[in-house]
C-alpha cells in the first residue's frame, strides 16, 4: 500500500510538473501586451514621454522581455515556494488576493454538497426501489427539467419570484451594505443573502446526481445476490443498504468524491448574477484581464485539487470494494 | 443503528435551520445602525418633497458595475469606482484643490480653499502661481492643514520613490524641475516652494506656456505626509521643496503600499472612508464632520453612501427592490427601457445626458485603400450612421461629427457654425461612388475600365491596388452590427468595395493599431486599414499629439501636416483667450471631418435612474458622482 501509494505521488508531480509546462506556455501564448492593456487606463492622462518610460518600466517589472524558458524557471521555482507573483490588477501578491473568493465559494459549497447529498442519495435509492412508481415518475420528470434547464434561468426566475416580487430575499451580495453585526446576526444575514444562490446551485445539481445514484441502485438490485438475500429473508432495509447500496457505492463514489472536490470550484453564473466573489467569476475575471499570474496560480491549484481527487478515489475504491484493494 | 439516525437527523436540523434562517423576513436587520433622522418620515409625500435637511442625513446606495479593488487612489491605475472613492476622501476635485471643476468642466479658483492668490510672469518664459490657503481647513481628524500639505503631496507623487514602485509620478509634470526631482537627479523641486505656513507657489515651465488649460496645472491638493511616509518632513531652503530624512524606496514602500489600502485613512473631502468589505465588493463612506465645503461652500447633506457591486443581468431588480437607490450611466436600450418603466410606475426618476466620446472606426491612415482620404469618405457616405447609432444604442444615442462630446462648452458654443460647416456624410452609394472614381478608383483587376467586382486603381509604381479592406474586429456586439449594416451592405459590393473582417481579441486590436511591435514583430508591420473601439473625453481638450505623424498617440497614421498642426494650436491658446480656442476648434474640427481619420459611429445618451428619495441630482459627462451628491439629500 505504501508503495503504491508513494508510487502515486511521484506521478503525481510528474504530471503537475507537465501540466505547469504545458499551462505557462499557453498562458504566453495568448496575445495581449499586459503592460501595455495596464497604462490603457492612464495614457490619456501622461505625456508620451511618461508613457514610453512607464511602458519599458512595466515590461522589466513583469519580467516581459525575458526569454520564455528563463520566465519559467523563474515562474516555477518561486511557485514552488509558495510564491504565485503579484496580480496586475490588485497589486498584491496572488495569495492574498485569492484568500477571499476562495473562502467565499468554499463557505458556499460546503453548504450545497451537504444538502445536495442529503438529498440526492435517499431520493436516488427511493426511485431506484419504487422503479417505475408514481413517485419515481414524477421524481425523472423533474430531473431531467433540473438537469436540463440553464443555471441562468433558475436564477432569473428565482430572482423574479423571491426577491423581485415577494421581496423575501434580496436580489444580490452576501451580506447587507453597512451591515454592523457579527456573530450569529452576521451569519443570520449572509445566509439570508446567500439563501437564492444555493437554492439555484442545489436545484441546478439535483438531477445529474439523483438519476445517477438510481441508476447504480437499479443495477445493484437486479444482481442475483439481491435476491439470494431476500430468498434468506434479510429484512428489506438491510438488503437495500446493507447489500445494494454497498454494491451501487462503487460507481457513485467516484462521483461523490469529484462533488466534494467541487467546493473549492465557483460557479461562474451564478456569482455573477448574485455578485458574489467567488473563485468561478474570479477565474474569468483574471483572464480577461490578463492577470496571468491569478490565472495560472488558481489553474495549478485546481490541477492539485484534481490530482488529489483522483487519488482519494482510487483509494477509497479500496475501503468500498475489498477485491480492488492494492494490498490483496 | 441510533447513532446513524441521531446523525442523520442533526444534518436535517442543520438543514432546515439554515432554511429557515434564509426565510427570515428581509426586515432591516436587527443590527444595522438606526440612521439620523429617520425617526419622522414623511408619510406621504406626494408632490410636496421636503426641504433639505440642517444636517446630513440618511442613506444611500449607489449601483457599480466595476469591482472595487480596495486599492484607494489613482496613482496606480485604478479604476472609475476607486477614482470616487478618492474624491469622496478629498482627491482630484473632492476636497481641498486649490482649483476646482465646475460640472460643466470648466476650472476656477476653488474660493473655500485659497485665501487668495497671485501670478507672476517670469522672464524666462516661466509662470508662478503663488496660492495662499486659508487657516480653517482641517483633516477629518480635526488635525491642520498647511501649506506643507499641499507641497508634500505634490512633491510625493511626483518622486522617483513611486515611480520605481510603478506609480504614474505625473503629479507636477508641467511644473519647473519636474524632470530632475523626478529622476531623482535633484533632490529639490525648483517648481514648488513653500513659502510660509499658509502660502506656497507652483511654477509653470515655460515650454509648456501658453496654455489654455493652465489653471489645471497649478491645481494642488493636501496630502497627510505622515499617513504615506514614515520621518519624512518637507522642508523648503529657498531652491525649492525636498523631503528630509530617509525618503528611499527601501525605506518607504512598505508604508506607502499599506497606505494604498488602510481604512480609516485622512480625508479631506466630504466623506470618510469607514468600511470596505472584500467578500461583497462594498465599500461605506460617512459624512467627514470637519469639511468646510466644496467651492460653492456646499456641505453633504446624506449621512452615509454606499457603493455596492451591480451587474446588468439584475441591476434594474436592485433599483426596484431598494438594494441600490442610484444608478449610473445605464446605455444599452433594454436597459434603459426597463428603467424608464420604473419611472413610470412611480418612485424613481431619472437624468440624461451625452456621452463624451463616441464608438467609432479607426482608420489605417497610412495602409491600403483606407490611406486614401476618397476611400474613408466613400465608406462613410456608405454606412447609414443615425440608423447604426439607432440600432446599437436602441434608439439612445446620437452621431457627432468630430472629436468632440456634446457636452463640452465649445462645441456647444460654436455648434451653429459647425453645423454650417460640417459634412454629415448622409447615406448616398452616388457620392461614394463619385468620390472612389474621382479618388482613381476605376480599373478592374486586369487594369481594364471598372465595370464590376472590386474596384482597382493604379498607384505611382504602376501596380494596382484593389479596394479591399481589412478590418481588426473583436466580434463585439458593435462588431456583429457593422457586419450587417456595412460589411454586408450590398451597396458596399455595388461600389466596388470589399471588406474582409478578422476577428480577434481586443488586446490584440489594439497591439495591431498602436503597431507595438515590442508584444511582437508581427505587430509592428501595418496589416489592417479599419479597427473598431472607442474613446471618451476628459474636460482638459488638447488634441497636440494625437495627429502627428509618428507620435504613439497618433493611432490613424494619418500624415497630414495641416491637421497635426490645427490640433496642437487649440491647447497652445492663451488661458484668457476664449474666441480664440473656439475658432482654433472649429477650424480643427472642420479638417478633421474633411480628413476623416476615424469616423465616429455613435454616442450614447447615458441615463441615471434613481429612487425618488434623492432629491436634487444632477449629472453631466464630466462630474463626478460623490461632488454632485454633496448637493443632494435624501427623504426618509
Amino acid at each position: 500500500m505504501a508503495k503504491y501509494f508513494a508510487k502515486r505521488v511521484l506521478y503525481m508531480v510528474f504530471v503537475f510538473c507537465v501540466l505547469s509546462v504545458l499551462l505557462f506556455f499557453l498562458f504566453n501564448m495568448i496575445p495581449g501586451d499586459p503592460a501595455a492593456m495596464e497604462l490603457a487606463a492612464v495614457k490619456e492622462s501622461i505625456t508620451p514621454e511618461q508613457y514610453a518610460q512607464r511602458y519599458a518600466q512595466l515590461r522589466d517589472q513583469m519580467g516581459l522581455d525575458d526569454p520564455l524558458i528563463i520566465r519559467y524557471v523563474k515562474w516555477f521555482s518561486n511557485m514552488i515556494t509558495g510564491d504565485f507573483g503579484m496580480s496586475h490588477v490588485y497589486k498584491q501578491p496572488v495569495l492574498d488576493v485569492v484568500k477571499v473568493p476562495l473562502r467565499n465559494t468554499v463557505f458556499i459549497n460546503v453548504f450545497v454538497v451537504i444538502i445536495c447529498l442529503i438529498i440526492t442519495i435517499p431520493l436516488g435509492i427511493f426511485c431506484a426501489v419504487k422503479k417505475n412508481s408514481l413517485f419515481d415518475k414524477v421524481v425523472q420528470v423533474f430531473t431531467v427539467i433540473g438537469y436540463s434547464m440553464p443555471k441562468f434561468i433558475i436564477a432569473l426566475l428565482c430572482i423574479y419570484l423571491f426577491a423581485v416580487k415577494n421581496n423575501w430575499f434580496p436580489v444580490s451580495g452576501m451580506n447587507s451594505p453597512n451591515f454592523q453585526g457579527t456573530g450569529f446576526a452576521l451569519f443570520k444575514d449572509t445566509m439570508h443573502h446567500l439563501f437564492l444562490p444555493l437554492l439555484v446551485i442545489i436545484l441546478g445539481s439535483l438531477g445529474g446526481i439523483t438519476r445517477y445514484v438510481r441508476a447504480a441502485m437499479i443495477d445493484a438490485l437486479s444482481m442475483d445476490y439481491i435476491k439470494t438475500a431476500r430468498a434468506k429473508g434479510l429484512k428489506e432495509r438491510i438488503v437495500i443498504f446493507s447489500h445494494a447500496w454497498r454494491n451501487a457505492l462503487l460507481p457513485v463514489i467516484t462521483l461523490i468524491i469529484s462533488w466534494f472536490m467541487t467546493i473549492f470550484s465557483g460557479s461562474l453564473i451564478v456569482e455573477r448574477m448574485f455578485n458574489l466573489h467567488g473563485m468561478g467569476k474570479f477565474y474569468i475575471d483574471a483572464l480577461n484581464r490578463q492577470d496571468f499570474n491569478v490565472a495560472i496560480a488558481i489553474q495549478m491549484f485546481y490541477i492539485v485539487i484534481a490530482l488529489f481527487g483522483n487519488l482519494i478515489t482510487d483509494l477509497s475504491y479500496g475501503i468500498v470494494d475489498p477485491r480492488v484493494r492494492v494490498n490483496s | 443503528m441510533m447513532k446513524k439516525s441521531i446523525m442523520l437527523l442533526l444534518i436535517l436540523s442543520m438543514v432546515l435551520s439554515v432554511f429557515l434562517i434564509g426565510c427570515s423576513p428581509s426586515d432591516e436587520p436587527v443590527d444595522t445602525p438606526p440612521v439620523d433622522g429617520t425617526e419622522d418620515p414623511v408619510e406621504d409625500p406626494g408632490d410636496d418633497v421636503p426641504g433639505p435637511p440642517s444636517e446630513p442625513t440618511g442613506q444611500l446606495i449607489i449601483g457599480n458595475s466595476t469591482e472595487l479593488s480596495g486599492d484607494w487612489i489613482p496613482h496606480f491605475q485604478n479604476n472609475a469606482a476607486e477614482a470616487d472613492i478618492y474624491i469622496a476622501t478629498g482627491g482630484v476635485s473632492g476636497g481641498y484643490p486649490t482649483v476646482a471643476m465646475t460640472p460643466a468642466g470648466e476650472y476656477l479658483v476653488n474660493e473655500t480653499v485659497v485665501e487668495s492668490y497671485e501670478t507672476i510672469e517670469n522672464e524666462d518664459g516661466s509662470k508662478t502661481y503663488i496660492w495662499n490657503i486659508k487657516d480653517n481647513l482641517v483633516y477629518d481628524d480635526g488635525s491642520p492643514i498647511t501649506a506643507k500639505d499641499y507641497v508634500g503631496q505634490m512633491l510625493l507623487w511626483s518622486s522617483d520613490v513611486v515611480l520605481a514602485m510603478g506609480a504614474n509620478g505625473n503629479q507636477g509634470d508641467r511644473l519647473v524641475g519636474y524632470g530632475d526631482f523626478s529622476s531623482g537627479t535633484t533632490k529639490e523641486f525648483t517648481g514648488v516652494r513653500i513659502l510660509d505656513e499658509y502660502s506656497f507657489s507652483l511654477t509653470i515651465a515655460p515650454e509648456y506656456l501658453p496654455y489654455y488649460y493652465e489653471l489645471p496645472l497649478v491645481s494642488a491638493i493636501p496630502e497627510k505626509l505622515s499617513f504615506w511616509t514614515e520621518g519624512i518632513e518637507v522642508v523648503d531652503d529657498g531652491n525649492g521643496a525636498y523631503f528630509t530624512g530617509d525618503f528611499t524606496v527601501e525605506a518607504q514602500e512598505k508604508h506607502i503600499d499599506n497606505a494604498r489600502r488602510a481604512i480609516p485613512r485622512p480625508s479631506t473631502g466630504p466623506y470618510v472612508l469607514t468600511s470596505y468589505d472584500e467578500a461583497s465588493k462594498t465599500a461605506v463612506l460617512n459624512v467627514n464632520e470637519n469639511f468646510v465645503g466644496d467651492y460653492t461652500g456646499q456641505k453633504p447633506l446624506i449621512q452615509t453612501i454606499i457603493y455596492k457591486l451591480v451587474n446588468a443581468e439584475t441591476v434594474m431588480d436592485e433599483l426596484a427592490t431598494g438594494g441600490i437607490d442610484l444608478l449610473l450611466q445605464s446605455a444599452s436600450g433594454p436597459e434603459i427601457n426597463a428603467g424608464l418603466d420604473l419611472v413610470e410606475q412611480g418612485g424613481f426618476s431619472y437624468t440624461t445626458f451625452p456621452r463624451a466620446g463616441y464608438g467609432k472606426l479607426v482608420f489605417g491612415g497610412d495602409i491600403g485603400p483606407t490611406q486614401f482620404i476618397e476611400v474613408r469618405q466613400a465608406l462613410a457616405y456608405l454606412l447609414d450612421r443615425n440608423d447604426f447609432a439607432k440600432a446599437f444604442t436602441g434608439g439612445y444615442g446620437s452621431v457627432v461629427h468630430g472629436p468632440y462630446g456634446e457636452a463640452h462648452w465649445f462645441y456647444q458654443e460654436t455648434r451653429a457654425e459647425l453645423n454650417e460647416k460640417l459634412n454629415p456624410y448622409p447615406y448616398s452609394l452616388e457620392n461614394a461612388v463619385e468620390l472612389l472614381e474621382e479618388g482613381g478608383w476605376v480599373y478592374d483587376a486586369n487594369g481594364n475600365d471598372y465595370t464590376s467586382g472590386i474596384r482597382h486603381k493604379k498607384l505611382d509604381d504602376g501596380t494596382l491596388m484593389p479596394l479591399v479592406i481589412e478590418w481588426a474586429s473583436s466580434g463585439n456586439e458593435v462588431s456583429e452590427l457593422l457586419t450587417v449594416k456595412l460589411v454586408e451592405n450590398p451597396d458596399l459590393a455595388e461600389a466596388g468595395i470589399q471588406i474582409n473582417e478578422t476577428v480577434m481579441t481586443f488586446a490584440e486590436v489594439l497591439n495591431y493599431m498602436e503597431r507595438n511591435s515590442v508584444e511582437d514583430p508581427k505587430y509592428g508591420v501595418p496589416t489592417y486599414g479599419m479597427f473598431n473601439l472607442a474613446s471618451n473625453f476628459t474636460p482638459v481638450y488638447d488634441r497636440a499629439f494625437y495627429d502627428q505623424y509618428g507620435h504613439g498617440y497618433n493611432t490613424t497614421y494619418l500624415d497630414n501636416a495641416e491637421l497635426a498642426a490645427l490640433g496642437q494650436s487649440i491647447a497652445l491658446s492663451d488661458a484668457e483667450d476664449k474666441e480664440g480656442f473656439k475658432q482654433k476648434f472649429v477650424d480643427y474640427i472642420t479638417l478633421w471631418n474633411e480628413q476623416l481619420p476615424e469616423l465616429p459611429l455613435y454616442s450614447n445618451i447615458y441615463h441615471d435612474f434613481y429612487n425618488d428619495k434623492l432629491v436634487g441630482f444632477e449629472d453631466t459627462p464630466f462630474a463626478r458622482v460623490i461632488p454632485q451628491l454633496v448637493h443632494c439629500y435624501v427623504t426618509e
